[in-house]
């Protein structure tokens, strides 16, 4: 089918040589220059299928328009909205973080000030045994979890002489 | 009582002190002052009065029973090759 390059109006069905009536429309001006109205990315992705290219992800489809494929797009948002996302919950876990420090921070802070307060009888006699006067703390109020002598985790000048005691105890 | 009969009478003990004095709380091996001053009151001393251990004195004390033992062992064998 040979196509006439002229001019029609609404009034005018365009019609070929046959005179059948091709196109009914509010078209104006010539159809090779109204075949423009298909947008150059629809016409070559017609080209795309024609040709059965397959479109792969993030493939410039419509390079002459600078748009990318349906698929690499969403591929692309995916991509930053995770990127976004995981930046989102980095930011948050440092909040938190910081929260909980100071939370911690805190009650630290609390903890030593009733520790200074109830104990300060405790710290006063801690300073007088550590001072190198041969006292040490041994007031059964001062000590948890007392039972007779079997192992210890900590080696001193005082446990040397509990186990000698212990030994003159079992000679007996 | 002998010096070594009233060292035997002393129970060596294992403890953890409280928190707030040895926060890492091993277990310690040591004495309870309350009882070694019913048998060495001269061992303890009151400061603020929280009973405290005077390590010389005790030391002393330990060091004279096991000489008492030694001369006990060395007593006896003296008594058997009589």
């Amino acid at each position: 089918m040979a196509f006439k390059s002229r001019k029609w109006s609404e009034e005018e069905d365009w019609k070929g040589d046959d005179g059948q009536s091709l196109i009914g429309g509010s078209f104006t001006g010539s159809f090779l220059d109204d075949r423009n109205f298909l947008d150059s990315s629809r016409a070559y992705r017609a080209a795309r299928y024609e040709d059965s290219s397959p479109i792969l992800a993030g493939q410039d489809v419509f390079s002459n328009t600078g748009t990318k494929s349906l698929a690499g797009g969403v591929l692309d948002q995916f991509n930053t909205e995770v990127a976004f996302g995981a930046d989102s919950l980095n930011q948050k876990a440092e909040r938190i973080a910081q929260k909980t420090l100071a939370e911690a921070s805190k009650r630290a802070a609390e903890k030593e000030a009733e520790g200074r307060k109830a104990g300060s009888i405790w710290s006063t006699v801690g300073t007088i045994a550590s001072a190198g006067l041969g006292l040490l703390l041994c007031d059964e109020r001062c000590k948890v979890d007392i039972a007779d002598l079997a192992v210890i985790e900590q080696d001193d000048a005082l446990a040397k002489l509990a186990y000698e005691v212990k030994w003159l105890r079992e000679l007996a | 009582m002998s010096l070594l009969e009233r060292v035997r009478r002393l129970r060596p003990v294992q403890f953890r002190y409280r928190e707030e004095i040895d926060p890492g709380q091993p277990l310690r091996a040591g004495f309870i002052a309350q009882e070694v001053k019913e048998i060495f009151p001269e061992a303890v001393r009151e400061v603020s009065g929280v009973l405290m251990l005077d390590m010389d004195v005790l030391s002393a004390i330990v060091e004279q029973a096991k000489q008492e033992y030694r001369d006990s062992i060395l007593l006896e064998s003296a008594h058997r090759f009589n």
